[in-house]
Order: structure tokens, then sequence, then C-alpha cells
């Protein structure tokens, strides 16, 4: 039988948590098989209204449902918070190459992440911590502007007890008294991590402006441009390098990416724009 | 009839019969001139004589029979068989880039490839030129040296017909009778014709000294020409990309009927290519997206594929409100 690779396979929206005010998880049950790789991303479509790429933040692992975690920002995510629960969406993908964990096997992994960038990075997580014995070090760095701004804040708690896990959290600003940890843009955490740069790599989520100074940041620390891993999301469409939309340079953002590392983009001008 | 030969000859009358044949098993689109411009029509028989062979390139390019302006995506593709007749040497140059980006990579697209599959050309050497013509400037010729399935050079009394798939020679095969073996003669006018017209492009775009666009937009980047000079008068009109015949670029979009989506041609030139939700732009200005635009035709689909996605077809600079003529910017970015 014919079946189109534009057609998305029907998935139901089964549940959604509230993150922050403009973050919500939606939990998706596809209605056939669908596997992905951490770092992938899908094509999520409400059908007659439209389609956008979103990267998975559950684990990889597990099979049966995905969960999406999206902020309210544009036409489609917004009809999508209006969801409750119980409505058939589509999805499509998985699509692009997603992050090479072996590749990380006997390293250090200092994941770099900022506000709703911490989804695809809690998959990634997830994915780590099913094999955590394989790394030497897992340093998870997260900063959002307020301490309200935290997605997964009940996950938190349960990672903070995991001994092979460090975390340090920064917040931007924030009243007196709410928030004991450090109070500055992200990239100060990266002043306080210890790591071995012959044996370790960086994975950065986030928005642009947080990504362009995380990478700038770990190159002053020593990072190696091909140790660092960069989640280069943007407007990708068809996610089979056809649509055109997604090109950054020469390379297609949906099949050659979403993850690059800075060692490809570093001749582009101004990857992060 | 000599056999395994590539070259033939046909006289009018019997081009016309072929061609009558043709249309029974083919839906059949060739060129009609409307003054200097000349259009695809679907034919029938009666317009067999009156569809123009030699000529220049039509307005529009071959690609919008193999991915149409606007194309449910979501439903079985279609298998119509089509003939086109007429299509010029910068017209096939452009698709070897929709045939590395369709039917290559991640998945094959269904709907190019059932088109392409089913779709026969016959080209045509040009035989004049258009004022924005300079396929000379960008390596290739005002004459087809592949991508048809039969090519024609217009003789005073009939054609020359070259070969190039084994189609085209099953259609000659079917139809035997109505093809000769050319003479000496045909062959070299046939030659010296092509090489007038090369003269004619090469003089028709003298005033332009560039070669190896790839070197210069590749080294001109960060220059202040593409904001101040080169797009400053473009209207954003989009125009000069839906007549390239190499733009492969495409919206997904969502129909009123559920799971049924529609692709149409989009434009890196419109201000809300790039946009992400929340509003962030990669390009923001004109300049940024000429600039992306030039680099991606000439820098990066020659890093992708190893060929210019821009043949020279002059389509851009016709079309353009803005007066607007690629060979016109890369002489002001070459020069130091």
């Amino acid at each position: 039988m014919f079946k189109s690779p534009y057609k998305p396979i029907p998935a139901r929206l089964e549940k959604v948590m509230q993150e922050t005010d403009t973050i919500k998880t939606f939990v998706l049950r596809p209605e056939e098989k669908f596997a992905f790789a951490t770092g992938q991303f899908i094509e999520l479509s409400l059908p007659g209204i439209g389609e956008a790429p979103f990267t998975p933040s559950s684990s990889p692992y597990k099979t049966e449902t995905i969960d999406v975690t999206v902020m309210r920002t544009g036409f489609l995510t917004e009809k999508l918070h209006s969801l409750k629960g119980g409505e058939m969406l589509g999805i499509r993908g998985p699509y692009g190459n997603g992050y090479p964990v072996e590749k990380y096997y006997g390293k250090e992994v200092l994941i770099l992440g900022g506000g709703v960038g911490m989804a695809p990075l809690r998959s990634f997580l997830l994915t780590l911590l099913a094999q955590k014995e394989k790394f030497k070090k897992i340093i998870l760095c997260y900063g959002t502007k307020t301490p309200e701004d935290v997605v997964y804040k009940h996950l938190f708690p349960e990672w903070s007890k995991i001994k092979e896990l460090e975390i340090l959290r920064s917040v931007d600003k924030c009243p007196v008294g709410v928030w004991n940890e450090t109070v500055g843009l992200v990239t100060c955490l990266l002043d306080k991590v210890k790591v071995n740069l012959d044996n370790s790599v960086a994975i950065v989520c986030g928005p642009p402006i947080m990504m362009k100074f995380g990478t700038r940041k770990l190159l002053d620390i020593g990072y190696k441009p091909e140790n660092i891993y960069l989640s280069m999301e943007a407007n990708m469409s068809c996610g089979l390098g056809k649509c055109g939309h997604c090109q950054l340079g020469h390379h297609f953002i949906c099949k050659d990416g979403p993850v690059f590392t800075w060692e490809q983009l570093k001749t582009i001008p101004d990857p992060f724009a | 009839m000599v056999k395994d030969m590539s070259l033939y000859y046909i006289n009018k009358n019997n081009w016309q019969e072929f061609i009558k044949a043709l249309l029974k098993s083919f839906t059949a689109y060739g060129l009609t001139a409307q003054g200097e411009h000349l259009s695809w029509k679907n034919i029938s028989e009666d317009d067999i004589p009156n569809i123009v062979t030699g000529r220049y390139r039509a307005t529009k390019p071959v690609k919008g029979f193999l991915f149409p302006a606007k194309e449910e995506v979501t439903s079985e593709p279609d298998a119509k068989k089509l003939l086109i007749i007429g299509a010029k040497a910068c017209d096939l140059c452009h698709l070897p880039t929709t045939d590395a980006i369709f039917l290559k990579g991640v998945v094959c697209d269904p709907y190019y490839e059932t088109k392409r599959k089913n779709t026969v050309i016959i080209s045509s050497d040009c035989d004049a030129y258009r004022p924005s013509c300079f396929c000379t400037l960008m390596e290739g010729k005002p004459f087809p040296a592949a991508g048809f399935d039969l090519n024609l050079t217009t003789l005073e009394n009939g054609y020359l017909v070259e070969t190039g798939t084994a189609a085209g020679e099953e259609l000659i095969k079917l139809q035997n009778s109505l093809f000769e073996k050319p003479s000496d003669a045909q062959l070299s006018a046939r030659e010296k014709m092509r090489k007038e017209m090369i003269e004619k492009v090469k003089k028709n775009n003298a005033e332009f000294s560039w070669e190896n666009p790839r070197a210069i937009v590749g080294a001109t980047v960060a220059s202040p020409l593409w904001e101040e000079d080169i797009a400053k008068t473009c209207v954003e009109c989009d125009a000069c990309r839906f007549v390239c015949g190499t733009c492969y670029c495409f919206l997904l979009a969502e129909t009123a009927r559920n799971w049924e989506k529609i692709r149409t041609w989009d434009s890196c030139q419109s201000e809300g290519y790039g946009r992400v939700a929340g509003g962030a732009n990669p390009r923001k200005t004109k300049g940024e997206r000429l600039r992306n635009l030039y680099q991606c035709k000439l820098v990066w689909r020659p890093e992708n594929f190893g060929l210019y996605a821009c043949t020279g077809c002059g389509r851009c600079i016709e079309v353009c409100q803005g007066k607007i003529d690629i060979r016109k910017s890369i002489q002001k970015l070459g020069k130091k």
C-alpha cells in the first residue's frame, strides 16, 4: 500500500502537564509503533491547523508514549496549549541524527541547558542515566530566567539523589530568599565545574543567544570545537532534507543535524542568528 | 535504417506525423509564441504545426511539470505520461538539482519521482537568445549535451534528432520509417549553427568579465554591497524564485480535510521564510536574504552536489521589478 512520507501517523494526546506559565508537556500515544533515538525530532501536527518540529523530551527506551515539552510562542503552540487531552494528533518521523551517545562512552558529559532547551536534554539525560556506568561523569548545568521558569520541577529532587549526576542550576534573576542556588547567567555555572578537557564533551541546547554565549564560554574554558555538540533546531518542516526551510549554509539541519559539533558550524557566519 | 545511430533526420511533415502519433499515448506540452515570449501549452493535434521548436527558453522552466506550484502530497501520486517538447539546454541543466533533492537523500519523494519517470523530454537547440540569457557564463552552452530523451536541431526543412536515452531511441524505433540517416551537410550545418550560437550568447554578455562565481560569492559574504546596493531595489515580490528552474523550496500545509497535506512553492526572499515561532529570524534584511540566495545557488549546491544551481537561463533577471541582474551583481562583487 502506498504511504506518503508526508503523511503523519495518528497519536492520541493522553495527558497534558503544566510545567511553567508558558510551557506544557504533552504525552502522546502513537497508534502505530514509533521509535526514536534521543535528539531526533518529530513533526507534530494538529490536523487541519498545522505542523511543527519538536524533539521528544521522554526517554527513547519508553516506546508506548512520547512526551513533547512545548513553549507557547506562536500560532500552532497556542492551539496546542488549548488542548485538554483525548484529542487525536499526528506525528511524522523521527528525523535527523540525534546525539551520538556511543561516542560519549568513557567520557565526562557536560550538559548545558537553557529554559525550554531542557526538553531534548531531558531525553538525553534519561538516556545517559539508563546506562550511567558507561560515563566517567555526568554534569547538568541548567539556567532559566526565574525559578518559575524551571521545567520538570518535580524531577530535579529525584535527579539530585543520583550520585553519578552533578547538577548546577542558575536563574538570571529572582527576589531575595526564593532561590538558594546560583544567580546569574547559565554560563557562569561553567566556572564552577571541574572537567578533564581531554576527555569531556559538552552538549548544549537552549535559546540562540544562550547557545552563542555558551559555545563561546566552552571554547574559552578550552573545549575543542569537535567536542561541543549543539542542537541547532530551526524551522524544520518536511524533515527529509527537501523543503529547504532549515538550511544553514550547505547543511540541511533536519537531515544533517539537528545535532552538530561546533567544528561543523564554525565557518558559517552567525549560525545562531 | 542504420541501427544504434544516435542522430537522425526527420522532415517537417514527418515530424508532425511523429508528434501526432505520440499524442495518443502522452499528455503533451509544447511552446507557443505570444509576441517575444514563449509559453507552455497543453497541445492537441491542431496545435502541432504551430508549436515552436527552436528559438529560446520559455517564460517558465520545466521544473513545474515535475514539481507543480501546488500539489497534494498525502495520497498516491498520479502516473500520467507526459511529453515535453521544446525544453532548452538551460532547462535540462536545472534538473540535476531538483533530482538530487527529490530523488536522493533521506527518502525519494514519490510525487516528483512518479512524474519524472513518466516524463519524456524532447529538447531543442537554441537558435536565438533573450537579452537575459547567460548560459555561457555558467559553464553551459545554448544546446543540450545531456538530460533529454530526444533533442532537435532545427534545419531548413526538418530536424536533426539526437537520441539521449533508451526511451528516446524507442520512440524513434516505433515510427522508424519517418526518420532518415542525416547527410554530412546536415551534420556540419548543426556544428556551424551551434558554434555561431555560442558566439552570439557570449557577445550578449560581453560586458561581464567574471569567472568562477562560487569563489566570488564565497569571498564576499561580509561585503556591505549586499545591503547597500545589490538587494536595495528588491521589492520582495518573489517572482525571481517562482521562475527559477532549480528552486526546490516548498511549504507544507494542512488542508481543511483532516490528515491531508499540500505543498506549495516557497521563496527564501520573503521575510517570513526563515522566521520561527516567537519571531526570531535568521535573515531579517533583504541583503541577507539575497546573499543567502546567491550562496545557495553558487556556493552551497556546488558543495553538496558538485553543480551550480544556476544555469544562466536569465528568467530571474527578466521578471525582476527592481532590475536586479545576477550577472551585474556578481560583476560588482568581483571587483576588488
